[in-house]
């Protein structure tokens, strides 16, 4: 079910009704029941690789805390680890793998035997393995207690506020929240509601009123300028941006309405100073997975400098193939590794060689950075939207060959014009309302405000959303894909 | 909780009062500000009419009625809409003839209408008529088509069917009207491309185009996937033709001229509806005139783009129409000798 929907708006009211009118011991069958149907709404099948890997995670984990060896839990951790991995490796990497084989095989005049495989990408499969596969580990490293009751365990994988594109939980922050007795609190209710307004306002209003002109251009990038392919990526980083957050802010929400916590996943990523920092700010809690449960692993910086690039390098790659089986997205990955490595790499210099301390610097000096940053994640953003290499290549040309003249809005179509000045007036609001609310976060900041200020940004944002959303656009959320 | 469901109410209360306001607002002004020819059908006032023209885009851009009129001394209408399948052909037809009569319906049918999912607005431009969905007709049509959410979401909660609309029914739109004048004055015959000597291949996003690319690079081969032709369609195409039967209107079927490129590129598609259309003309004895394999076909100058005349070549269709009709149609009363002519 997708939250900018008809159904949602009527399933989700009607979810958080019986949640509250429900006595505690039957909450978890409530919300079990209606994650599922809210899964179910995508494509009824899929809700059985979901159990398949729920069962498996908790006999598991069940295992590991109950074996009395190390190896023995290793064993129960590797079985759980290769089950959803496998499941990942059937479902997202299956075909990616064998059309590569394919072609290597033509290359060899030879002829793959293996046939493709017929079959969808189950929807939110990325997020829900990994939130899963957490859990195994934080059993296996002793930070978390196994789960002894199935239904809670089920909930923690299914809680359908972020069931389908995160953000991706640790069971440390999730599961006892689950259990707790949950009074209602009308600062709830307020808090969840006013942060779902403002996902809702940036999916409708900016993310899906974007697709419109980056669809089209990515769709036929020949019959564009490179003025009109250059727009079309800026406004790509800005589009996922507000989709992806505008998700995680319905998500973390529709939990907090439910008096549920989930861990926050933006924090104003396009003010990164440098690419590291961006993914400090950007989709934390995969960012965060692959930290503690990769990078660290692997021994982080404590190597020395080579092993930390190459451990750099490894959780970037992973991150591109995370999102999907295909070469632009390890590209991508590639391209915010070496970045993140060139700059591990100049901190080091300026500190030992030049020895400039690299924590002050001039407010100017921030600026320069924050748009350089945003110029590199621009870029690799051409990789993770356009559908092939060809895309890129005819990209890039049109760009190549840009002139003054193009740089004109005589050149849109009508539609396009209107649109375009449409787009930009939403970044502009966009920009204006996350430096308003840098410090506090738009909630507190609403919070703090006259209950007639308040009440009329609320109908403004509900106004905005009626006379200018785009709803015939982009539907889906871009990481539901994942 | 008290709290809570005090200001909920306010807050829902004061969202559909406004919602409500807006409503009203839209619908009075909608018809007046959108240039839509459905609005400028709605308002016309009762008349009897010689003929009226039915069918899509093809239709409204290829009859010129003032060239018809002189030519066969008659007074006609054309009805036709951009992106109009059949079912909102006979809903059209149906609201018109509910104050105005005629003697003669030209519905112009090609492989588009029949299969129009890929085509047009399937079923039809329900959008388009919010303003009037409290007309019976409208009602009935929108509920019969749509899913049944969608039709109780736009009918009980008000203005919502305009906001997920909202960029056909801009504030842009409606602060800035466009005119519709060219279509009162050619009796709802809208030329697609006014340049009568221009080179003028356009695609849907109106850009010019090389013809070299239009026709070696997107005609050199025929569509291959198989159109099926569609059962609401056909449905609407018999509730046409009983219509008229049972209000003694003469019909006429036709298809609008296309450039060989895209009859090419469609035949795979066309010849079996040709067909169809044929069988049906046959059975019901209606005369029906062909454009498609006329001798002009390859004359640039004369297309908008594949499958649209321009205004020059609209004018010739409705003269030779015109004669055509003039000498075989207009003296014999039955209509029933005249089948598949071919130009």
């Amino acid at each position: 079910m997708l939250f900018n929907s008809i159904p949602f708006l009527i399933f989700f009211p009607i979810v958080i009704a019986f949640y509250y009118i429900l006595s505690h011991s039957y909450r978890w069958v409530w919300l079990l029941l209606a994650s599922c149907f809210f899964y179910m709404f995508f494509k009824p099948e899929y809700i059985l690789i979901l159990f398949f890997t729920i069962i498996i995670d908790y006999f598991a984990g069940i295992q590991i805390e109950n074996s009395k060896n190390k190896n023995q839990k290793k064993y129960w951790l590797i079985a759980s680890l290769i089950a959803n991995i496998g499941i990942l490796a059937i479902f997202k990497y299956y075909n990616f793998i064998n059309d590569n084989i394919t072609g290597i095989a033509k290359l060899a005049h030879y002829t793959n035997p293996i046939p493709a495989l017929k079959i969808l990408l189950p929807i939110g499969l990325s997020f829900h393995t990994f939130q899963a596969m957490s859990y195994t580990i934080e059993v296996y490293k002793g930070r978390q207690q196994a789960e002894r009751h199935f239904g809670y365990y089920a909930l923690y994988v299914m809680f359908f506020p972020q069931l389908v594109a995160g953000p991706i939980e640790r069971p440390q922050n999730i599961l006892h929240q689950l259990k707790e007795k949950k009074l209602f609190h009308y600062q709830n209710f307020s808090d969840g509601g006013k942060l779902m307004l403002w996902g809702f306002f940036k999916k409708i209003c900016i993310a899906d009123r974007l697709a419109f002109f980056v669809n089209e251009v990515y769709k036929s990038p020949a019959d564009h300028t490179g003025f009109q392919c250059l727009i079309a990526i800026v406004f790509f980083s800005f589009q996922i941006y507000c989709d992806f957050s505008a998700y995680t802010d319905i998500a973390i929400g529709s939990a907090k309405v439910m008096g549920i916590d989930l861990m926050k996943n933006f924090d104003r990523p396009y003010a990164s100073t440098s690419i590291a920092t961006f993914w400090k700010r950007w989709h934390i809690s995969l960012s965060t997975w692959f930290r503690d449960y990769l990078y660290i692993p692997l021994g982080g910086n404590r190597k020395g400098a080579y092993i930390t690039y190459l451990n750099i390098m490894i959780v970037f790659l992973l991150s591109g193939l995370w999102h999907g089986a295909s070469w632009t997205f390890v590209i991508w990955g590639a391209i915010h590794g070496i970045a993140v490595v060139f700059e591990t790499r100049w901190i080091q210099i300026k500190k030992q060689v030049l020895q400039i301390d690299t924590e002050k610097k001039h407010f100017l000096l921030n600026y320069i950075n924050i748009v350089f940053v945003f110029i590199v994640v621009s870029i690799a953003w051409i990789f993770f939207r356009a559908e092939n290499l060809n895309t890129i290549h005819i990209l890039f040309k049109q760009i190549k060959h840009i002139e003054w003249s193009q740089f004109t809005l005589s050149s849109f179509g009508a539609i396009n014009r209107t649109n375009l000045i449409l787009s930009f007036i939403v970044i502009i609001l966009l920009e204006g309302i996350q430096y308003i609310t840098k410090e506090k976060g738009i909630v507190a900041y609403l919070t703090e405000k006259p209950a007639i200020t308040r009440w009329s940004i609320y109908f403004i944002l509900i106004f905005s959303m009626l006379l200018f959303g785009a709803f015939h656009e982009s539907k889906e959320f871009i990481y539901f894909q994942f | 909780m008290k709290k809570l469901f005090l200001h909920l109410v306010i807050f829902i209360s004061i969202i559909l009062a406004i919602c409500l306001g807006l409503d009203r607002l839209y619908k009075k002004i909608i018809p007046e500000k959108i240039a839509e020819k459905a609005y400028w059908i709605w308002q016309q006032k009762p008349k009897k009419y010689d003929y009226i023209v039915l069918g899509s885009s093809r239709a409204e851009s290829s009859f010129n009625c003032l060239v018809f009129d002189s030519i066969c001394n008659s007074s006609g209408i054309n009805l036709a809409i951009n992106g109009a399948g059949l079912i909102e052909n006979e809903m059209v037809l149906k609201h018109f003839l509910e104050k105005n009569s005629t003697r003669i319906l030209f519905l112009e049918l090609d492989e588009a209408n029949l299969s129009p999912q890929n085509h047009f607005s399937y079923p039809f431009h329900d959008y388009v008529y919010f303003p009037y969905m409290d007309d019976a007709l409208i009602d009935y049509y929108i509920k019969k088509h749509e899913q049944n959410h969608h039709y109780y979401w736009w009918k009980y909660i008000p203005f919502m069917k305009y906001a997920e609309y909202n960029s056909n029914f801009s504030l842009n739109k409606l602060l800035y009207p466009e005119n519709l004048d060219s279509i009162i004055d050619c009796k709802g015959f809208r030329p697609f491309y006014n340049h009568e000597s221009a080179y003028t291949f356009i695609d849907w996003s109106g850009k010019f185009l090389d013809k070299r690319y239009w026709e070696v690079a997107d005609y050199s081969v025929p569509k291959k996937s198989y159109e099926e032709i569609d059962s609401a369609s056909i449905e609407a195409l018999n509730n046409i033709i009983t219509i008229c039967a049972n209000k003694n209107i003469h019909v006429v079927f036709y298809c609008a001229p296309s450039y060989e490129g895209h009859f090419k590129k469609y035949k795979y598609n066309s010849l079996d509806k040709f067909e169809f259309v044929n069988k049906i003309a046959q059975k019901k004895h209606i005369p029906f005139v062909n454009f498609s394999y006329w001798k002009y076909n390859q004359i640039d100058s004369i297309y908008y783009d594949y499958s649209h005349p321009n205004i020059k070549g609209a004018n010739l269709m409705t003269s030779i129409f015109s004669y055509y009709y003039k000498n075989n149609l207009q003296a014999d009363s039955s209509f029933s000798h005249f089948f598949n002519d071919h130009f």
